[in-house]
């Protein structure tokens, strides 16, 4: 069973630990310390593993995998990566293991065989649309949706840990466990592969105003 | 034409992926329109992704409970204690299954001075048997005094050695008989072949037997087999270092004889 302290705290009071705390206390035999760190992680890594998956069947077996993974492994954790870094590692690398392994049993929907209709949806974009526009517009969205969906998991994980995590080009080599330059490279790569995906569907581009509301 | 800078943004990509907001870029930038569509282009794609992926992670699963992971850990847990607790019972019925399998392929009961009657005297009677009594080839300890007419004693771990033949033949035979070295027991029992009796000195004893089991193809060469080297009462040196002693089966009671090379005649039927 679960050992829990012997004077409880409740858990909503330790959030706001830090995770070496945490993991100390954890490792002291205080199992409230991992439920804070689940608690406090749990939304992350499941986002992540939607984001790169795309899948919401996988996401709760995913995040369970990961956390049992973290149970075991904690105490041979040597801190020296950041807590965030290491989990996001080990749920980049079982997402991407359930992934190929669901691969091989589950074949794609007829329907999405072929990445996108690309030809047919050249006509439903205006020129220069901006982002906004295609946003609100849901049977446009529903086309970029599908071509999202032919980027590479590894590619879509990449722009997502750098542009919406936020981390350094560092904490993402910690992740992929690829130097530097590799992250640097491959963010290039899944940039265009991104652009070459989009493109076709998206129309000429006008750049205009864009120029000063580009995200970078 | 294609601008050389836009090979150039992708080499700065490369290098670092914000040199798209450099001031220098930025004012290549509003001279060459070429670059400036790469960029656009570049931009809206990675713009609408990233609104994408913002609004997918608000709707994003959030993954099971606390509640729901704990029963699971604790379930977890459960097993690989169970599997860890399961290892040594394992282990041991392995050894186990090891042992008994070996104990009825490889004859190392021989080596601690056990005999599976019940499956010998099973084999004897279901197929047709000989007797054999012979004597060993090599002789007991030379310091020995025995003599002719001397009973040697053979101790009773000794006595119970599974003659062997080679393995092929399957003989296995009980050594039955009281052991007694005597050249007169000898000529008494019948043997008539002069070589051997050459080959016997009164002063060197050597052993006789017994022994029944079911019939060989041919006339076997009866070995004794021990690792008990050491408590083998009364061998030389040479036979200690050799756990074989070869016997010659010499004198069969129901054939009666003995055959030209000194080896026993055999019956075929059941034996008393």
């Amino acid at each position: 069973m679960i050992k829990k302290a012997e004077n409880p705290k409740s858990t909503v009071d330790w959030l706001g630990l830090d995770d070496d705390i945490l993991i100390r206390t954890f490792l002291k035999g205080d199992e409230t310390a991992f439920e804070v760190l689940f608690k406090k992680y749990r939304d992350q890594v499941a986002r992540l593993v939607y984001s790169i998956s795309k899948q919401e069947s996988l996401v709760d077996d995913v995040v369970q995998e990961v956390f049992l993974l973290v149970y075991r492994h904690l105490p041979k954790f040597r801190q020296q990566a950041a807590f965030k870094t290491w989990i996001y590692r080990i749920t980049f690398n079982e997402t991407l293991r359930q992934l190929n392994k669901s691969k091989k049993w589950q074949p794609l929907p007829e329907g999405e065989m072929e990445p996108a209709n690309v030809p047919s949806t050249l006509v439903i974009f205006e020129s220069g649309d901006s982002p906004e526009r295609v946003l609100i517009d849901g049977q446009k969205q529903a086309i970029v949706q599908n071509a999202l969906k032919t980027i590479k998991p590894a590619h879509r994980a990449i722009l997502i840990l750098y542009y919406l995590e936020d981390l350094s080009v560092q904490e993402i080599g910690q992740i992929l466990e690829i130097p530097e330059g590799s992250v640097k490279s491959r963010l290039y790569y899944a940039r265009l592969n991104l652009k070459n995906a989009l493109n076709p569907i998206l129309g000429p581009d006008v750049p205009g105003e864009a120029m000063d509301t580009h995200v970078l | 034409m294609s601008c050389n800078r836009l090979e150039l943004l992708h080499r700065l990509m490369l290098d670092d992926p914000d040199v798209l907001n450099s001031g220098d870029w930025k004012a290549h930038l509003e001279a060459c329109a070429e670059c400036r569509e790469a960029q656009y282009s570049m931009d809206r794609s990675l713009a609408i992704f990233l609104q994408f992926e913002a609004r997918s992670h608000a709707e994003a699963p959030s993954g099971p409970d606390w509640e729901q992971f704990s029963a699971t850990l604790t379930q977890h847990q459960s097993r690989r204690t169970g599997l860890r607790r399961l290892r040594l019972p394992m282990a041991a019925a392995s050894v186990a299954a090891l042992l008994v399998s070996g104990w009825f392929f490889w004859p190392f009961h021989s080596l601690i001075g056990f005999q599976p009657e019940a499956p010998l005297a099973e084999k004897a009677e279901s197929s047709p048997t000989f007797e054999a009594r012979g004597r060993s080839l090599i002789p007991v300890s030379n310091s020995s005094p025995a003599g002719p007419g001397i009973t040697v004693r053979v101790l009773p771990q000794f006595r119970r050695l599974v003659p062997m033949q080679g393995s092929s033949s399957g003989l296995q035979g009980i050594v039955t008989s009281e052991y007694v070295d005597s050249e007169a027991a000898l000529h008494s029992e019948g043997t008539t072949d002069s070589s051997q009796e050459a080959d016997v000195q009164p002063t060197t004893p050597r052993i006789f037997f017994l022994v029944k089991g079911p019939k060989p193809a041919k006339a076997p060469v009866i070995l004794f087999r021990t690792l008990k080297q050491k408590r083998i009462f009364g061998l030389n040196r040479a036979s200690n270092r050799n756990p074989v002693i070869q016997a010659l089966p010499v004198f069969s009671p129901a054939a009666g004889g003995s055959s030209s090379n000194g080896l026993a005649g055999f019956s075929t039927s059941p034996a008393p």
